[in-house]
């Protein structure tokens, strides 16, 4: 299934050029001693392309890092092997590989004292000569890395000064300095807060698409990663790894089964990780758009399995008037409570269920009217039941 | 000294990097010769610029004594204490580099113990053959004696570094081997000290002290161009060694030799730091003080800056404690080791304080 998924992929992007980085047959591992081998992941058969972001996955511990580091040639292959635009990596001088694949890890340098503008120009390195004196072309190239970031300003900044996405951005842009065509990032995303990460991933789409670099990156961010990524490769405990663009991958059912058995429940539906839980009741749910997705939530966080509306007895209804939501429960007896809250409406099919008089009153919602809604409710309710 | 921050003033057209100006490199130098000169006029005995020129230029007019002093004890001491300053300087900034570490110094990797040790072997073995006191009258020989035995221990001490260096991949399993190294070293110094005899130990501790005096011409003429090697190494260095700042990984993927490397740097510290242990003593403070406060005053942990910055602030301190030890206008020479110690702690501690926030991330 994924052979043909490669083929046809192949087909129709016409693209016959050497692939700037590809595996054959590689072996990933470590060894421990002279006799033993520790091989972590096999038979790894992966093409990374020109202009293609490419997001390696994968749960804690099934090598995403033994497999970055062996082929940003850290590590040395255990069997097969790793071509950089056709030449064996192991083939290659250290200078030679720095111009064609540049790395961001997750060291963090202290270089505290450094301006942003000689950090980057450090990637310089293997152009330079032996003084590492910076030619016009060097300069160039540096300023170019730093605008294709957008970190022009942070030039003349110390980078013990700079905040922890702006480092980022200048360790991707001495990266970039190395001008190579194969960008490798290793948990690039691990220290940012969610804006900061999706300002990341849209600069690095645009890193691959408009450089015609190809970047991979591991990250744990499943999220980002299906909604960006060109192309997953998904490492599972034990190997081997599965390669195709997301969508195919959630559909395949591959996605759902690496991430199987680590706690949380891949749901094709949402295309979220779900937390497993036993359900406690059944509530029907008529509501839609912004307002609806958050109340499924809601009710699905607090243990309800929730159906489309007429599935179930109780029926949770959204109303929203002149911008303002506000939640109506009816039962089979077609009583309708409203509420203004779905902090109140949790608290109300909880004190409801449990037939607790009076909870609600004293730990539920805050505004007068409804409080007293809520109170009059659940004391119908546990009156009737 | 604020004019060595780096230029940044906008330009036009694409804006160059930062880098110092020249301006204060100049300062920096200007510094240096004023305290090259003061060396030379302070002492025992003050003797004025215009005498010192006097003899310097080789005129007639000069009373005898002047002149000796001036050419057979000042000028050393002062070449003495600026190579001396520069090359700790120096060391204590690649050490630094290499471990990643703020605390790292010259003698990190047990360099000064291994002198100490050769030192104090030399003072009692030679006891035990009997021909001490044959090297006590002869003054110079017995210096020659104890800075022979000084390098053989460093030197000893080096290679057993090397030899582990290639087969250990991690740099912080070699720092510990080192640090491990000094502890060995330092014990079995403290066995000796426990058998010796008064004047044996004194002599031991008069060592200790350490002193940029008491070197003679000849002893410069091998001093100074093994100081002067090592410095150029590390001007060869100063590449792989920016790289290295960002930790071996990235190093590496820049095309750094990092095995290469970290042995270029070993053997460059070492070198540098055991010759001026075996001749001056082991000189504590200047190794770790020089990069920091060249490091605070440039704002910069570029090698290139950092490089010509630390061989001319070493010497200029080497100097300038030196002056300091002989306590101008007395017959008193205190202990330099106390000295670079009691005027240089204080002044880094102040600078570091007011530079806390870029100290954060140490190197």
């Amino acid at each position: 299934m994924k052979e043909t998924c490669t083929v046809e992929y192949r087909k129709s992007t016409g693209r016959d050029q050497v692939p700037p980085l590809e595996t054959h047959r590689l072996t990933v591992g470590y060894l421990p001693s002279r006799r033993e081998r520790r091989p972590v992941a096999e038979g790894i058969d992966v093409v990374l392309r020109e202009g293609e972001l490419v997001c390696l996955l994968g749960p804690n511990g099934a090598g995403k890092s033994t497999l970055i580091r062996t082929l940003a040639g850290m590590l040395k292959p255990l069997e097969g092997e790793v071509r950089l635009s056709g030449d064996r990596l192991s083939t290659l001088s250290a200078r030679e590989v720095a111009r064609r694949m540049s790395l961001v890890l997750t060291d963090r340098p202290a270089v505290g004292l450094m301006p942003v503008a000689t950090l980057v120009s450090l990637g310089r390195h293997p152009y330079t000569g032996r003084t590492g004196r910076l030619t016009r072309k060097d300069e160039e190239a540096v300023w170019k890395a730093m605008a294709d970031v957008g970190i022009e300003d942070l030039a003349h900044r110390a980078f013990g000064e700079l905040s922890d996405g702006e480092r980022q951005k200048a360790m991707i842009a001495r990266a970039l300095a190395q001008e190579p065509s194969v960008l490798i990032l290793d948990e690039a995303t691990a220290y940012l807060d969610l804006p900061r990460r999706v300002e990341l991933m849209e600069l690095l789409l645009d890193l691959a698409r408009a450089g015609g670099r190809a970047v991979l990156l591991s990250t744990h961010d499943l999220d980002l990663a299906l909604r960006c990524a060109h192309r997953l490769w998904l490492l599972p405990h034990g190997g081997p790894l599965h390669t195709g663009i997301p969508e195919d991958l959630v559909l395949q059912g591959t996605f759902a089964e690496v991430f199987a058995g680590s706690g949380a429940r891949f749901d094709a539906a949402s295309g979220a990780f779900t937390v497993p839980c036993t359900f406690r009741e059944t509530v029907a749910l008529k509501a839609d758009g912004i307002v609806g997705m958050w109340t499924y939530r809601a009710l699905e966080r607090a243990g309800y399995r929730v159906v489309a509306e007429g599935g179930a007895r109780l029926c949770v209804e959204a109303v929203q008037t002149v911008g303002v939501a506000s939640w109506r429960i009816h039962d089979g007896n077609r009583r309708k409570i409203t509420v203004g809250s779905l902090e109140s409406l949790l608290t109300l099919l909880e004190t409801a269920d449990r037939g607790e008089l009076g909870a609600v009153g004293d730990n539920g919602a805050k505004d007068q009217p409804t409080r007293a809604r809520d109170f009059e409710a659940a004391l119908l309710k546990s009156v009737r039941s | 000294m604020t004019s060595l921050r780096p230029d940044t003033s906008p330009r036009h057209g694409p804006p160059s990097l930062p880098h110092v100006g020249a301006a204060a490199w100049w300062a920096l130098i200007s510094v240096m010769a004023a305290a090259f000169v003061l060396e030379l006029c302070l002492g025992s005995v003050l003797i004025p610029p215009r005498t010192i020129w006097a003899v310097l230029s080789g005129r007639e007019g000069v009373p005898d004594a002047v002149r000796e002093i001036v050419l057979l004890y000042r000028l050393p001491r002062a070449f003495t204490a600026m190579l001396g300053g520069a090359a700790l300087g120096m060391a204590g900034l690649k050490m630094q580099t290499l471990f990643r570490n703020p605390l790292a110094d010259p003698f990190v990797l047990g360099i000064s113990s291994g002198a100490g040790l050769g030192v104090a072997l030399v003072v009692f073995a030679a006891w035990g053959f009997g021909f001490l006191s044959v090297l006590e009258k002869t003054g110079i020989l017995g210096n020659t004696a104890l800075i022979t035995a000084a390098a053989m221990g460093s030197a000893t001490v080096l290679c057993v570094i090397m030899a582990i260096a290639r087969r250990v991949e991690n740099t912080v399993t070699l720092l510990i081997v080192g640090l491990m190294f000094g502890y060995i070293g330092s014990a079995l110094v403290n066995v000796l000290l426990q058998f010796a005899l008064e004047h044996q130990m004194q002599s031991y501790i008069a060592w200790t002290f350490g002193s940029f005096g008491g070197v003679t011409w000849r002893q410069l003429g091998v001093f100074s161009p093994v100081i002067l090697a090592g410095l150029a190494l590390a001007w060869v260095l100063v590449k792989p060694l920016n790289a290295l700042l960002l930790g071996e990984g990235y190093a590496r993927s820049m095309g750094v030799n990092v095995r290469r490397t970290r042995t270029g740097i070993i053997l460059g510290a070492s070198i540098l730091s055991g010759t001026v242990t075996a001749t001056c003593g082991p000189i504590g403070f200047l190794g770790i003080a020089v990069p920091h406060l060249c490091r605070l005053v440039c704002r910069t942990s570029d090698h290139r800056i950092l490089v010509p910055a630390v061989i001319l602030t070493g010497a200029a301190l080497a100097l300038l404690a030196d002056m300091l030890a002989q306590a101008p206008g007395t017959r008193v020479v205190l202990p330099l080791n106390s000295v670079t110690s009691l005027i240089g702690a204080p002044v880094v501690i102040g600078v570091i304080l007011r530079g806390r926030r870029t100290m954060e991330t140490g190197t």
